[in-house]
């Protein structure tokens, strides 16, 4: 790779920024150069940084269309998943159904608030927020809205990601089965199913986006008018 | 390996970290945000390192809470039964289920020291200047990025068990203390983890 002089070749541009066919790694700031044909990766494979690894793009089949097709669907099924029973303990005639939620307020009322906030936005918060805001953000981009709110979502978006825990809980529960399946008859309500399809769902949402492909297509909507 | 490697900064380009728009450096002098996302822009994230100590030694100190103390109480046929995090894995040893129990050994015991040592390990190589494997730790990095969430395990399944069985006084499964000790070291190595900046790795070795 030739060493790029600092300024000579890229006088300093300020608000329409982007240097044309360049590009920097985020995990280890190198500067490189094709950023153009990097970018045009087949759709499904990826364009690493060549020093450390870090995914740099992976560009999605019709990621806006099928991002927001998604997010609907989860959406959909978020309130179902979230209030109708998981599963239905028997044990010595007493049954007790439960929903996703209700150990929230259980842990809440027995003065495990932090705990209970924290599964709270884990588990059922961030990942609903997660979805709307995906859901919005891909709407306005569909309809070319001028809007600055869709930026400021989706950074939202960005900042959450990690915090939606739907995939753990989903094991939580698996590990819960198996735990009271000695204990008690166990069977399993219409929120599992509802669940497990809104996980499904959540995780294709996750795989369709392109956010490099949002980032670009936000800042045209804004701009270009 | 790239040899005779330019970085963005030493190119006089400032990366935003949210979308990932490079920018030219004198952004940061004008307004310091990004053009076009408004995020801050930084050519390294703020007190990186300190805040990465701080947060690593959090979570450091309450690793020993969370795994010394009762993480819930069983209570069978009215007799209370206190349960840490190795006795709960020890049940399901007894029990048979040797992948649950492994599964939660994982999640629960070797991710979170795992992770605490890991970003140990990569903040002191930063400090003393050590060079060497810089495309190892970064991957490390990455993967303690990755697996980071998943000691929530313990807490989801907590507020399940609470949740469904209550039968009363005779038979219940409570909470303990752990539980919240175990959430905050959960919380506090994300935040570390967050907080730390992987290009600091490079950043003696690209001098």
């Amino acid at each position: 790779m030739k060493k790029i002089s600092p300024f000579s070749a890229f006088p300093p541009r300020l608000k329409t920024i982007d240097p044309e066919g360049l590009v920097a790694c985020p995990d280890c700031d190198l500067l490189l150069k094709d950023a153009k044909e990097r970018e045009g990766v087949a759709p499904g494979r990826k364009s690493s940084c060549p020093r450390c690894g870090s995914v740099l793009y992976s560009p999605r089949k019709n990621s806006v269309e099928r991002t927001l097709a998604l997010s609907l669907t989860g959406l959909i099924l978020f309130f179902p998943a979230m209030l109708l029973p998981v599963m239905t303990l028997d044990a010595m005639g007493l049954e007790m159904a439960t929903n996703l939620v209700h150990g929230i307020f259980v842990l809440f009322g027995s003065g495990f608030h932090a705990v209970a906030i924290l599964v709270l936005l884990t588990g059922v918060a961030v990942p609903f927020i997660k979805l709307l805001v995906l859901f919005v953000v891909s709407l306005s981009i569909q309809f070319k809205s001028t809007s600055t709110l869709p930026i400021l979502f989706f950074r939202l978006y960005q900042f959450l990601d990690e915090w939606g825990m739907l995939e753990i809980y989903m094991l939580g529960i698996l590990v819960s089965i198996v735990k009271l399946k000695d204990l008690a008859r166990l069977s399993y309500g219409m929120g599992l199913f509802c669940f497990t399809a809104l996980l499904i769902i959540t995780v294709c949402t996750a795989i369709s986006l392109d956010e490099h492909r949002y980032w670009s297509l936000l800042d045209k909507a804004g701009r270009n008018t | 390996m790239v040899r005779d490697a330019v970085t963005a900064r030493q190119a006089g380009f400032v990366l935003c970290r949210k979308c990932h728009l490079l920018c030219d450096h004198k952004a940061l002098e004008i307004n310091n945000h990004c053009p076009r996302c408004g995020a801050r822009l930084a050519l390294r994230k703020p007190e990186s390192l300190a805040r990465t100590w701080a947060l690593l030694t959090t979570s450091l100190i309450l690793l020993f809470p969370a795994n010394l103390l009762p993480i819930m109480t069983v209570t069978y046929l009215g007799e209370k039964e206190p349960n840490t995090i190795m006795q709960g894995i020890e049940y399901f040893i007894e029990s048979g289920t040797y992948v649950i129990a492994f599964l939660i050994f994982f999640a629960s015991i070797l991710v979170p020291i795992f992770k605490v040592a890991g970003i140990m390990l990569v903040l002191l190589s930063i400090q003393r200047k050590w060079t060497g494997w810089l495309r190892h730790k970064t991957l490390m990095f990455r993967m303690i990025r990755f697996i980071g969430r998943w000691s929530m395990l313990d807490i989801f399944v907590i507020a399940l068990m609470v949740a469904i069985v209550e039968f009363g006084t005779l038979n219940s499964i409570h909470a303990a203390p752990a539980a919240t000790y175990f959430a905050g070291v959960v919380v506090f190595t994300m935040l570390a983890a967050n907080t730390f900046d992987t290009r600091l790795i490079w950043e003696e070795a690209d001098r």
